[in-house]
């Protein structure tokens, strides 16, 4: 990333709630998929004429239960709004969403969560419909849009923060935490589409760009990244950054400003009577966050306060469902200590073990395997570095500790093993034992051969420690 | 007062009893419709099937089902949806429009053996209260055939008051139902907001109208609101209704009753407004009290209702883009969508656009503030005064609109003239109160209508009290040509 | 440029028009009317009425519908109410373009 004037990005998020039976509006399936088109409508999902919204119960108790994970407050009243622009995904020509213009009505506002170590400002989180999808014949520019009614009208949250967040890096974090918290609340975040992010961008303090079109959270990064490098780049040369929507362009790994007319930005919002106010009471309110399954952010502070995980451990484990459900079964009654190396194995060695979904389903590892494997490490059996090699062999053939080489032969080389492996690998390498004195940096590399020549079994600090003995000796 | 029993019931008991059929009846409906509709014009399209549904519903009678209303025949105003029936809300953008499906209140009649006769004529989606802004041209007043027969539920009104059928189904955004009835010399009823579902109501200004009965009786009126009233999962606006039956206190009377005039609608002394007044002293001869009321917002409602309405309107109307449905006839091939569908929307016709630019132009960006949220503020304002009223009284008293029915063409090219009009009518749609319009004699010739406006969620204690003042006002006058 | 007491004039007309997607082939013609209505609607300024709310009837959450999913069966089939076409084996609403002519 260029230096430059610090960057503050916001995300705008829509969530669908696919674990839910029926749309935002009528009893049509929520999750469309796989369908044919407009096989999943009916007359008030495709805007009849005469035909009225019946809003889902469910889906207002989820939107709720997001917004009190974020650490949102919820008004006693809850109201919709129509925004109104004319594009052939909308069939009523207007999409019923939430709006505060009219004092706080949405299901959230004004929430504080930690995400990617700091305090990130949650504006607003409301429910609203889904649009349809537009299939265009032959591309974009084409003469003709095929409009598929099956997902307009599912139940979408949206969830928009302040520009809270300093690198493109930190967005793509906190979008993990919500899908975990999605996750937890039974939908699926994961399916095609069913989470969708657009970014703003600005940097000095200037105007915000927002971000749109990106199709998946390593775009938004890739595209917030460059969005940031060009507008730091225009400060550089004194150029004025505009206010503008611009779309993220794939093919071309750029962002472009949006075709849009100016007029279209006004969406005459104003009160959908068709919904009467949805009275919610403190008392329903509470039951739904003794109803919620434990949300990522709650999570992440049990695991900071019970077991001393470090913060940036607790973030990563508490985002990630499946991490975080072996480890709550791992580091039941364990020893503080033994849990936290437990964490430490999971973040740093599993996840990358098991970084798709099919390779999880494929595991066979279990969580007291897990168990015994930090108990191990912390006994001092079994260094940090042979356990990632027992972790892979674990998760391919499940078993136990004693069935992995760390296991086997592994107890931890001593101190001499250690020194005399120092002592051959400078001999060896002459040139990276002078790098090594001229800069710090390079002891690195001699470590790492120290490790590789005990087979990983030496203890990584005490292999430095006789590194830098070694180093001083030779000098 | 007159004999209690209205029309529709003895009638009703008349098919149940097997003394006469729903054939007849319909039979008849036809035969005047005939003779009358060529002139009057209250119909946009007849139901072809009519005798044919007449007879399923005599054959559900023989086999003993117990129907609510067999026989009734009913006419329904077009912009209420009834199954494989044209709905153009009279325009041009709905052309060849069939909805799938009956509305609720269609589907209650329907189930209780009501038989359809056809969908009336309307000012274009509701807008306007003389019926002259239809795209199929005016309907014209029995009274006098030069005159306009009120609005928008025209066709509504025409279509009962000449005798082409029992009782007909309108719709209430600021007086539709209460206007017409009072310019043929019906009883039109708007209900509280929620009583009667507008699931099939093709909105207009969704917040604050309803579907209302037009019928020749308070007691026909009560007895259609009493099939249609009622809590539906389909319109999440509904409420639910009290036991009973809207017909069961209805002979009650006035005694004790404080009635309040109110003086804003009392100005002009017209024919109407001295209507008005003898319906108090009648009302008072009855046993109840009246007293002289202010209703300080009305001076502001008006504004407050065409500001409202055209916000609403703006984004009801905005699904008639020619994609979906409806014969718009341009072909696609050579437009740019929004090109096409401001083409499309071309055929809305001038008083409908009209509407949709002030629909435009009040809630949006840089005038919502000065206008649509102004007039949401004199609403709520002007409906904690009218409960505060209706706390000290049990009904409100006014003429039903300030003047008698003109002559077709006569206004229809002042907007802020016909404004005037709904003067009294539309506090009832914005505070969601229940109004009703009841004949109180004639004047010229013409009729004149009195409203009385009643308590949230009271209609049954406002159908008493209209039923009363129909009694005061002696048997109902008929225009010349319809039945006794 | 804007008409009497702050009733839009033919080019903002023009404009609204454009928004609500709607071709007035005469502006000028509409704005007459639309200005005398727009200048009647100017009394709410002194009615000194803020609109706090907006004064709909409520809800209970209970009230609301349940999740159940129901499917919609279309008499005749979904293209005897709604203009569809086919196309690549699917049944779809067909739309011009945002690309234009």
């Amino acid at each position: 990333m260029s230096p430059g004037p610090a960057a503050a990005i916001g995300l705008e998020v829509h969530c669908q709630l696919t674990g839910l039976k029926s749309k935002l509006f009528c009893p049509c399936r929520a999750d469309y998929r796989g369908m044919a088109p407009n096989t999943n409508v009916c007359p008030v999902c495709v805007g009849l004429p005469g035909t009225l919204p019946r809003p889902n119960r469910r889906a207002v108790e989820k939107a709720l239960q997001v917004a009190a994970a974020l650490g949102c407050s919820t008004p006693p009243r809850l109201a919709f709004f129509r925004k109104c622009y004319f594009y052939p995904d909308l069939p009523k020509n207007f999409q019923i969403t939430q709006l505060d213009a009219y004092g706080p009505s949405s299901a959230g506002s004004g929430g504080r969560v930690r995400s990617a170590g700091r305090e990130v400002g949650v504006r607003r989180v409301q429910l609203e419909e889904d649009p349809g999808r537009l299939v265009y014949e032959g591309g974009r520019m084409s003469r003709g849009a095929l409009a598929d009614y099956n997902r307009a009208g599912v139940p979408l949250v949206e969830i928009v923060t302040e520009p809270d967040f300093a690198e493109p890096g930190e967005a793509r974090r906190f979008l993990a935490m919500l899908a975990g918290l999605l996750r937890s609340l039974g939908s699926d975040p994961s399916l095609e589409g069913a989470l969708r992010a657009d970014g703003n961008v600005s940097v000095g303090g200037g105007s915000r760009v927002e971000v749109k079109n990106v199709a998946s959270f390593h775009d938004l990064e890739k595209a917030l990244r460059y969005e940031i490098t060009r507008q730091r780049s225009m400060a550089a040369r004194g150029i004025p950054v505009a206010p503008e929507t611009r779309h993220w362009d794939e093919a071309r790994r750029v962002t472009a400003p949006s075709r849009g007319k100016e007029e279209d930005m006004d969406y005459r919002y104003h009160p959908e009577g068709d919904i009467p106010q949805i009275e919610v009471g403190r008392d329903e309110l509470a039951a739904l966050a003794a109803a919620m399954p434990e949300a990522p952010p709650a999570k992440r502070e049990r695991y900071e306060s019970a077991a001393g995980v470090s913060p940036q451990v607790a973030e990563v484990l508490s985002s990630d469902a499946y991490c975080s459900a072996l480890f709550d079964e791992a580091s039941a009654g364990a020893d503080p200590g033994d849990a936290r190396e437990m964490a430490n194995l999971i973040t740093t060695d599993l996840m990358g073990l098991v970084d798709t979904a099919e390779k999880r389903k494929a595991s066979k590892l279990t969580a007291p395997r897990i168990a015994e494997l930090a108990r191990a490490v912390r006994s001092g059996a079994v260094t940090r570095a042979s356990a990632r090699g027992a972790l892979r062999e674990m998760v391919r053939a499940g078993g136990g500790l004693a069935g992995t080489a760390a296991g086997r032969g592994g107890a931890v080389a001593g101190e001499e093993e250690v020194a005399r492996a120092v002592e051959s690998v400078m001999r060896d390498e002459p040139g990276a034992a002078a790098a090594a004195r001229a800069d710090p940096k390079a002891v690195n590399y001699i470590v790492g051969r120290v490790m590789a020549a005990t087979g990983g079994r030496a203890d990584p600090g005490t292999a430095v420690r006789l590194v830098r003995e070694g180093l001083a000796r030779g000098a | 007062m007159a004999a209690p029993g209205g029309t529709l019931e003895k009638m009703v008991e008349e098919v149940r009893s097997g003394a006469a059929t729903c054939e007849e009846r319909a039979l008849a409906a036809v035969e005047k419709t005939r003779e009358r509709d060529g002139r009057l014009r209250a119909y946009i399209s007849l139901n072809e099937r009519a005798v044919e549904e007449a007879r399923a519903v005599d054959a559900r009678v023989r086999a003993g089902e117990d129907l609510a209303c067999p026989g009734l025949t009913v006419s329904v105003k077009d912009n209420i949806c009834v199954a494989g029936m044209p709905a153009t809300c009279a325009s041009r953008m709905l052309e060849g429009y069939e909805p799938p499906y009956d509305a609720t209140a269609v589907e209650r009649l329907r189930a209780g053996g009501a038989v359809f006769t056809g969908k009336t004529n309307m000012d274009e989606f509701a807008m306007g209260l003389t019926t002259e802004f239809s795209a199929y041209g005016p309907s014209r007043n029995p009274w006098d055939a030069d005159r306009v027969p009120g609005g928008s539920s025209g066709g509504s009104a025409v279509s009962v008051s000449a005798g082409m059928c029992d009782a007909s189904l309108g719709s209430d955004t600021g007086g539709s139902v209460r206007n017409p009835a009072s310019f043929c010399g019906l009883v039109g009823y708007k209900p509280t907001y929620g009583l009667v579902s507008r699931y099939g109501l093709i909105s207009y200004s969704n917040s604050i109208e309803q579907i209302g009965p037009l019928a020749r009786t308070v007691r026909d009126a009560a007895f259609v609101l009493d099939i249609m009233a009622g809590r539906d999962p389909r319109d999440a606006t509904t409420v639910g209704r009290g036991p009973g039956s809207m017909l069961d206190g209805i002979e009650g009377g006035v005694a004790g009753a404080r009635v309040g005039i109110i003086r804003q609608m009392m100005a002009g002394g017209g024919a109407p407004q001295e209507a008005a007044g003898r319906a108090a002293s009648a009302l008072e001869r009855l046993g109840a009290s009246c007293e002289e009321v202010s209703l300080g917002s009305a001076e502001h409602a008006v504004a407050a209702y065409y500001t409202i309405t055209s916000a609403e309107a703006g984004s009801n109307l905005a699904r008639y883009d020619g994609i979906r449905y409806g014969h718009c006839g341009i072909p696609q091939e050579g437009y740019e969508f929004h090109a096409y569908v401001s083409k499309a929307r071309g055929r809305f016709g001038p008083e409908a656009t009209r509407r949709l630019i002030l629909g435009g132009f009040v809630p949006s960006a840089g005038h919502a503030g000065r206008y649509l949220l102004k007039a949401l503020g004199v609403r709520r304002r002007l409906a904690a005064e009218i409960g505060a009223l209706l706390e000290r009284v049990d009904v409100l008293l006014s003429p039903t609109v300030p003047v008698l029915p003109f002559r077709i063409g006569e206004k229809i090219d002042d907007p802020v003239v016909l404004f005037t009009m709904d003067f009294n009518t539309v506090a009832a749609n914005l505070s969601g109160r229940p109004a009703v319009s009841v004949p109180f004699g004639t004047s010229g010739g013409l009729p004149v209508g009195v409203q009385l406006m009643g308590r949230e969620m009271g209609d049954a204690d406002l159908l008493r009290a209209a039923r009363a003042l129909e009694g005061a006002a002696g048997p109902p006058a008929a225009p010349p040509g319809a039945p006794p | 440029m804007a008409g009497r007491g702050g009733a839009p004039g033919a080019e903002e007309i023009a404009g609204i028009a454009r928004l609500m997607r709607l071709d007035v082939p005469d502006p000028a013609e509409h704005a007459e009317k639309v200005g005398r209505m727009v200048e009647y609607f100017g009394m709410l300024d002194e009615a000194g009425a803020e609109g706090a709310g907006w004064g709909g009837g409520t809800a209970r959450l209970g009230d609301l519908r349940e999740d159940e999913h129901v499917p919609h069966e279309w008499e005749g089939g979904l293209g005897a109410h709604v203009r569809t076409v086919r196309r690549g084996g699917g049944t779809y609403v067909a739309a011009p373009g945002s690309g234009g002519a």
